[in-house]
């Protein structure tokens, strides 16, 4: 059971001038922020936001409040970055429907490479989620993340992020019976 | 047909126990409650298959980590705590290096010595997280040493003969110097505890 003291302790570390500290923090969560920026549609240059997103933690550690986790506060920070990101980008387009013949061909191509055909079901009717819930239910499965957590990052309830994964988890199951 | 659980608190904890976040507590009663439960089991099993489908990026952890600013320099921010923590490192570092130095001294012995009136130790000085003790940096130590270098008898653990407190000021700078510099060289390698760093050559001119 992870409290978030281990990376209290780890900070501490940084602070006292360890740097090795600063790397196992990077061990620790790098892949799961890049999982989660993935679930939500970044598929390009996701080392450069995970980056991102520790550097900016690290260079404003001050304002890094012990009343959430670490791991809450990595993840709001890059879901600010991805929501940044993705205002920029509807800016620079202004047509976004231009886009989706490219995202549906990525996961064709991905496709190809999930052996699972369960897998893959699972997947095509996550992606049919509403945003907030993709967000909830992904955390949720993939991270075993709590309700108040995740409210937390997404800026909602625990009542609500509680509402949003089990309609996500109904929507899952039906889109698997009706295959 | 996929059917959920009445038990809506219970589906509440599958999440976590897929992925090992609950108590020994909140486990016990959901493996019990997995043993009786036919849509319980189904559900973890949705929940592993999920993780398993949303895709899972590789991302280059060691350029993450060079890309991070370096660990503040305790020594140069001048506040007391955070020198007195370095002190203690040091000594911690030195009672440590007593114990486990590793004999590179002949490797560095072949790097310029910065001058000649500052002997060092008769021994290399393994420099240390005070918590990876089985990952000493060692580095010859420009250090002078006050008193006779080795004893027989080792007092109060440490080696540094008369010990930590007959280091001038501007000793014990150099070697909290020595640490800042080892210490902001970011790690490549992450995974790897036995990194072998090089001191600097002018080490001891850093310190201020
Ligand atoms: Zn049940």
């Amino acid at each position: 059971m992870d409290d978030g003291s281990a990376d209290v302790a780890l900070i501490e570390r940084w602070k006292g001038g360890d740097q090795r500290a600063a790397a196992e923090i990077v061990r620790r969560h790098a892949q799961a922020l890049a999982r989660f920026a993935a679930s939500s549609g970044e598929r390009e240059e996701l080392d450069e936001l995970v980056q991102d997103t520790f550097v900016r933690a690290f260079n404003s550690l001050e304002s890094f409040r012990a009343d959430s986790t670490f791991r809450t506060w990595l993840f709001t920070i890059l879901r600010r970055l991805v929501l940044d990101r993705k205002r920029s980008e509807k800016r620079r387009r202004n047509q976004v429907e231009l886009d989706e013949g490219h995202a549906i061909q990525a996961y064709d191509a991905l496709d190809a490479l999930v052996a699972d055909e369960t897998a893959v079901r699972v997947r095509q009717a996550i992606e049919r989620l509403s945003p907030l819930q993709k967000e909830v239910f992904v955390l949720r499965v993939t991270e075993g993340m709590a309700y108040g957590e995740i409210a937390t990052l997404v800026g909602s309830t625990e009542g609500a992020c509680r509402v949003h994964y089990h309609n996500a988890m109904r929507s899952v199951k039906e889109f698997l019976d009706d295959a | 047909m996929m059917h959920d659980c009445a038990d809506g608190d219970m589906r509440d904890l599958l999440p976590g126990y897929v992925h090992g976040a609950l108590s020994a507590a909140e486990r016990a009663t959901v493996a019990a409650h997995l043993e009786t439960c036919a849509d319980c089991v189904a559900e973890v099993e949705l929940i592993e298959t999920a993780s398993r489908a949303v895709p899972a990026p590789k991302v280059n952890l060691g350029r993450i980590v060079k890309a991070l600013p370096a660990a503040p320099r305790g020594a140069r921010r001048g506040v007391a705590a955070g020198r007195a923590w370095r002190v203690a490192a040091a000594i911690g570092i030195v009672a440590i290096g007593a114990f486990s130095v590793i004999a590179l001294r002949g490797f560095f012995g072949a790097a310029p010595r910065q001058a000649a009136s500052v002997p060092a130790p008769a021994a290399g000085t393994a420099l240390a997280t005070t918590d990876a003790p089985h990952a000493p940096i060692v580095v010859d130590s420009p250090v002078r040493v006050t008193s006779p270098a080795v004893s027989s008898k080792p007092r109060s653990g440490i080696s540094f003969g008369g010990g930590i407190s007959d280091l001038t000021d501007d000793q014990l700078n150099t070697l909290l110097g020595e640490l800042d510099a080892l210490q902001a060289l970011p790690s490549a390698e992450p995974e790897t505890h036995l990194s072998p760093i090089v001191p600097m050559a002018d080490g001891g001119h850093n310190a201020r």
